[in-house]
């Protein structure tokens, strides 16, 4: 199920008012109003089986995007193609293909075990009860949560409430999954589990997953391709990795002697390159041509005792990027 | 057609049997329920006891007539109770919440998910002692109810239920306007109790505004009159036009409200 979006915007009218009680005195006789432009003319194409990235800081327009695509929002203007469907037009055909799990909130009935709400989905979705059967067995193994079905959802940890919200997701086995923000809160351990079972999943099923996060970790194990939405406009849509080092081309040099260098070995070395000496450790943050010629340099100078090369922590870069993200854009 | 009639009955019984399970998780809340209905009728019956005790009639209700009429009123409290208190009351809240995200999102008609999501399954046990309760106070009723009466009975009770869900929906849905209108529930609740006195009470304008705009007359003494003094076939074609109105216009102002739903923010 190819998504095609075209030109998409959707504008709120929100309500604005001074604080305190006069404030609210006034907005109650006398009502201002503004337009606040969630997303303007967003276009993106996204092909079977693919994982895309949604990025953006908070308010940038991520789930109101994802909410235009599963049709609950309509646009202000713009359409939207999903396989033919029209998603606002809520086509029961539709609706069958797509799920969405929200990190933030919960589909399943708090004070029944989880199986109680597979049982409904089952009928609510028309499934086959052999293939539900099935479906069911095979993602409670592969999530890990067989002792867990027949506890109420209320007495289960954050983890395994969300595999339980994933498993709802996924047992009409929809074409295309939107996961917003689906390991908001976990440990590290549940996170890397679920990102595990999305990237299994997509390779065995080639389902579709949009998938937005704020956890760097969870895009770069996942999307090779981004979509990144600043102030509600699209930024940048392209390879993961080529954002990162457009936005931070450096990366890390640990080179260490096999015995304390004498400072005069490296004085033409440091008129040329940056980098902090300390014992026999040498340290340096260079783009990657300059950490070559650096590193063919030293080895003529020395032979290492070790030597490490290492990428930015990815979260860093993407922090320094939306602190001003036309600046790595133009 | 058939087939989309068989699956929203499969559903709604799935439906029935979730909720269901879920009253059934907490004893105390569960028969809590039943207590407090039984209090509920209670008061009731007691209160339209003391009045008789003033008078002979109110219009042409006799005591035993209000003692029926007020059973069946209890009685469509309860239907109303067993298959949409759990719901419309808290469409408001949904909207406010986004938790009408799901609802939406599922591959069935929106109108039935959120009008049918939970039933208040402790109802049941109300609904077969009401029902008891009325046939027997009707076996004994000074007049013969014949068997046309029931069957007339049945259904002008069905359309007052109809009414009374189109009034309650219309009402709830106006939150997609409001984008908060937490009140709707109570509101929908106050305009109700016109429906539990006796239609006699209302005259000139007010009446008409009862049979109408705000139909309350239809649900609960319509079918009383009809049970006990006979169909009456203006009374049947005029609930027939007002449940048709307010269904059809529920269905629209849902199609509209829902252009309007902004759905909360994660």
């Amino acid at each position: 199920m190819p998504i095609r979006v075209n030109a998409l915007s959707k504008h709120f009218r929100l309500f604005k008012r001074e604080a305190g009680l006069s404030g609210a005195f006034r907005s109650f006789f006398n009502r201002k109003y503004e337009d606040f432009h969630a997303l303007r003319e967003i276009s993106l194409d996204i092909e079977d089986g693919e994982i895309l990235g949604i990025l953006g800081e908070n308010g940038a327009g991520k789930t109101t995007l994802i909410k235009l695509l599963v049709g609950l929002l309509h646009p202000s203007s713009g359409q939207v193609d999903i396989n033919s469907f029209t998603p606002w037009n809520r086509k029961t055909a539709f609706l069958k293909q797509i799920s969405v799990v929200m990190g933030q909130k919960n589909q399943l009935w708090w004070d029944i075990p989880a199986s109680e709400s597979f049982l409904l989905n089952q009928k609510i979705y028309e499934i086959e009860k052999t293939e539900y059967d099935r479906r069911l067995k095979e993602l409670v193994e592969l999530l890990a949560v067989e002792k867990k079905l027949n506890v109420q959802v209320r007495r289960l940890s954050l983890g395994e409430r969300m595999k339980m919200e994933i498993i709802a997701a996924l047992l009409h086995n929809p074409k295309i999954v939107l996961l917003d923000e689906p390991t908001i809160g976990l440990d590290v351990v549940s996170q890397s589990k679920i990102r595990e079972f999305v990237k299994y999943y997509n390779q065995q099923y080639g389902t579709t997953f949009l998938i937005t996060s704020h956890y760097m970790h969870d895009i770069e194990a996942l999307c090779k391709r981004v979509f990144v939405i600043h102030a509600g406009k699209s930024l940048y849509d392209g390879n993961f990795k080529e954002l990162i080092n457009r936005v931070n081309p450096r990366r890390k040099l640990q080179f260490e002697f096999s015995e304390i260098p004498n400072s005069g070995m490296l004085d033409s070395l440091g008129n040329e390159f940056e980098f902090e000496l300390k014992d026999t450790f040498l340290r340096a943050e260079l783009p990657d041509s300059d950490l070559t010629r650096l590193v063919t340099q030293l080895f003529k100078l020395s032979s290492p005792a070790s030597i490490t090369l290492e990428d930015l922590p990815v979260e860093d870069t993407m922090r320094s990027f939306f602190a001003n993200p036309e600046q790595f854009l133009q | 057609m058939e087939d989309s009639v068989r699956r929203y009955i499969s559903l709604w019984w799935s439906l029935f049997q979730n909720s269901l399970t879920r009253d059934m998780e907490f004893k105390a809340n569960f028969l809590g329920g039943l207590f407090v209905d039984v209090i509920f009728y209670g008061i009731q019956f007691f209160f339209f006891s003391v009045i008789y005790s003033y008078v002979d009639a109110i219009g042409v209700f006799t005591k035993e007539d209000v003692m029926i009429f007020l059973i069946v009123t209890f009685l469509t409290d309860t239907l109303y109770m067993f298959f949409f208190a759990g719901n419309l009351f808290n469409l408001n809240r949904w909207m406010v919440r986004g938790d009408l995200d799901f609802f939406l999102l599922k591959p069935v008609h929106s109108q039935f998910l959120v009008s049918f999501r939970y039933i208040k399954s402790y109802a049941v046990v109300s609904l077969v002692i009401l029902s008891i309760l009325l046939v027997s106070r009707v076996v004994i009723y000074s007049q013969p109810v014949p068997l046309l009466n029931w069957a007339a009975f049945i259904i002008s009770l069905g359309l007052g239920w109809i009414i009374w869900y189109g009034v309650e929906f219309i009402i709830s849905t106006s939150c997609f306007w409001f984008k908060n209108f937490s009140v709707s529930g109570w509101l929908s609740h106050e305009i109700l109790k016109f429906s539990t006195r006796p239609d006699s009470i209302y005259t000139g304008l007010f009446r008409k505004v009862l049979l109408s705009a705000i139909p309350m007359i239809l649900i609960v003494s319509i079918p009383t009159r009809i049970l006990l003094y006979g169909p009456d076939i203006k009374y049947l074609g005029w609930q027939l036009i007002v449940a048709l109105v307010f269904l059809i216009n529920s269905r629209i102002i849902w199609k509209k409200g829902l252009l309007r739903y902004e759905s909360a923010s994660s």
